[in-house]
Order: structure tokens, then sequence, then C-alpha cells
């Protein structure tokens, strides 16, 4: 009993040395490989696997999302208008380099928090960059590997960018509350619009990787103001339906 | 043998169902429940494998899912000798609580604690209408 017990105990040893070794050893060239050619062989099926779970966007919902665009879009051509052009040069995602992207899951259980997609190192994407629909922000990439990466959607916790309601230039910082975006720390002087739609104000790091301006973020869908405060807050829809995707788009380049 | 084989179907399947059908730790459930039932490497050899395979499509870090479970079942056996009890609630205790730090590590949901909780009060409920003579390893 006693020597079954030994053998057991070393047994669960071995395994235990094997994890913790591919575990200190996964940024060696072996090991990347390996994780590489793992990732790229079940893509296929995992992506298939969630296609029939999520079929194609339905048509309303794409109209719907069209229409926020070119609501915003006006907005911002109107704004561009009335101030000097050069202070408010405007893009649309024609300009950026796109790679696209399956999703291949989320994460998180009932709401869209995380979701990997099918593109990594390999095909130039690296933590930081933007992910859209049209234009419309889904969220940034957190963690890639080579073939595969991480998506933090604006419904994470940890996700926050700075945005702009364009007709009053209203700013603020969107974060994620799971199955909510809030704006918050806009200034009590400026002005919000109910069903306005959120931009991206734009973020770089040193290396010029992150979230361009113009992006739509959300439509305005109830304001948190009190005159005696100094900031206002306002809680955004999201202008995608994240159980209805399934294709994404990483701007490599912009 | 048949079971054995069975769960190692379970847990090859699983890598397709996590994050795309249900949300949930199978991966971790039913390589968990191999290592508590098997002891040969035979099985425990593409195990190992698919736990190392899951963490690449997951985007964990490799190995991490295979250092959960043998250290999960290291703690049982640690209990084991100096408790003494080889209890089969002491596998599911183990399980629901390792189950739940693998939640909260790998950033499943925060809402794990009390979906936890409830499974494991529902397994003691079911424990406690099972005859004691079919509960021991």
């Amino acid at each position: 009993m006693n020597s079954m017990r030994k053998k057991q105990i070393i047994i669960l040893l071995v395994f235990f040395i094997f994890g913790l070794a591919s575990y200190l050893l996964r940024e060696s060239v072996v090991i990347k490989s390996v994780t590489s050619f793992f990732q790229s062989t079940f893509s296929d099926a995992r992506s298939a696997i969630f296609n029939l779970k999520v079929d194609e966007e339905s048509k309303l919902l794409l109209e719907n999302r069209k229409l926020s665009e070119k609501l915003s879009e006006l907005n911002i051509m109107k704004r561009e208008n009335d101030a000097l052009k050069s202070q408010f040069e405007e893009k649309t995602t024609s300009s950026y380099k796109l790679v696209p992207a399956r999703i291949l899951g989320y994460k998180g259980r009932g709401v869209y928090e995380t979701f990997i997609i099918d593109v990594g190192e390999n095909n130039n994407v690296s933590s930081g960059m933007a992910v859209v629909v049209g234009n419309t922000l889904v969220g940034n990439i957190y963690k890639t590997s080579q073939s595969i990466s991480e998506v933090r959607t604006i419904l994470h916790p940890e996700f926050s960018t700075i945005v702009k309601y364009p007709p009053t230039n209203a700013r603020g910082i969107i974060r994620g509350f799971n199955s909510f975006i809030i704006m918050d720390n806009v200034l009590i002087t400026d002005t919000l619009e109910k069903d306005g739609i959120v931009v991206t104000i734009g973020e770089l790091n040193n290396v010029g990787i992150g979230i361009p301006s113009n992006l739509n973020v959300g439509k305005i869908d109830s304001i948190d103001r009190e005159e005696t405060a100094s900031f206002q807050a306002a809680q955004v829809e999201p202008l995608i339906d994240y159980s209805q995707i399934s294709n994404v788009f990483v701007i490599v380049a912009f | 043998m048949k079971l054995r084989i069975l769960i190692l179907f379970l847990l090859f399947l699983s890598i397709f169902i996590e994050l795309t059908y249900v949300s949930f730790p199978l991966v971790f459930l039913f390589s968990y429940i191999i290592f508590s039932l098997e002891h040969r490497f035979a099985y425990l050899i593409p195990a190992a494998i698919l736990m190392l395979i899951a963490d690449a499509v997951f985007l964990n870090p490799i190995g991490s899912t295979l250092i959960f479970v043998t250290g999960l079942i290291f703690l049982i056996y640690l209990y084991a000798k100096y408790l003494g009890s080889k209890d089969m609630l002491v596998y599911i205790l183990f399980g629901v609580l390792g189950a739940f730090s693998y939640d909260i590590i790998f950033g499943y949901s925060v809402e794990a604690l009390f979906k936890w909780f409830l499974l494991f009060i529902i397994i003691w409920i079911v424990y406690r209408l099972i005859p004691k003579k079919y509960l021991s390893f």
C-alpha cells in the first residue's frame, strides 16, 4: 500500500516537473514553435465551431450600426467646418492598414469582456493595437502569441480610453463595467446629449501603436449630472452586439 | 478503462467547447478527474498533452493547468497523509476550490465565487444522499 502511494507520488511529481519546465521555458523557441503549431492546428476547427453558434451579423443590426456611424461622421464633419481644419483632421478606417481576424471564442461568463482571434505576431499584430468592426471600436489587443491574440473589449473593467462627444467637444474617459460602459470625468461645464455618439480622441504609445482618433465607441444612453459636482458622467451603450460578431479587424498601422 | 477513455475524449472535446459554447473550465475539471482516478502513464501522458494544448489555445501560460492540477492532487495527498481522510468529499471539495481559484487566476469571471459555492452545495446534498460504502477511493 505504502509503495503504491510512493509510486503515485513519483508519477505526479514527474508531471508536475514537466508542467513546471514547460512553464519556465515558455519563451524558448522550441516551446513557442510547439505552441504556435497547436494554435494554428486548432484555430480552424474552433472557428468553425464558434461560427455554428454565431450566425452572420443580422441585417438589422448591421444597418443600425451603419446609421450610427453615418450620424457620427456627419457630426464630425459639421464640427470640422466650424473649427479650424488643421486642428481637427479626421480619418476613416479606409486609411488604416487592417488585418482581418476571426473570433475563436470568448472568455468570461455571459459578458463579452475578452475574446481570442486567429491572428498574432506572425501577422504583425502586437499588444495595444485597436480592434474594430467598420468604424466602430471593439477593443484592443491585450496579449499576443505567434498565431493568436487576446482582445479586451470596451466592456472589460480594465479597458479605458479618452473619448469626446464631437458636437460639443466634451471630453471624458470611457471605462468598461462588464455589461455597459461609462464616460467619466466630463467637465460639468461641457454638454452631453442623449443618443449622441462618442468617438475616440486617439492614444498612441512611444512606438506609434494604439487607438486612432474618431472611431465610434457608443451611444449616450443616460447622463448623470449634478450641478454642484465638478464632473459629470454618462452611461454609454456599445454600438456592437458582441453576441453577433464573428469577424473583426485589427488596425496595425495608421 | 472505458470510463478513463471517455474522460480523455471529453477532455479533448472540451478544448473546442470551452470558450466557444460554454465559458466554463471544462479542461481543468476533466484533467482533475483523470488525475484523481488514474495513476498510469498510458492515460496521464495524453491528458498532460491535452492540457498543454488547452493552455496554448486559450493563451494561458503553457504548463499552468498541468501545474495547477498536479499541485491540487499533491494537496489532497498531504491532507490524506496528515488528517487520514480519503473520502470522496475531500476530492470534491478540493476540486471545487481548485476550479474556483483557476477561474479567478485565468480571468473567467468574478461571479465565479457564487456559482462555485452553489455547485458545492448541490454536490454536498447529492453526497449526503449517496450511501457511505460507495464514497471512498
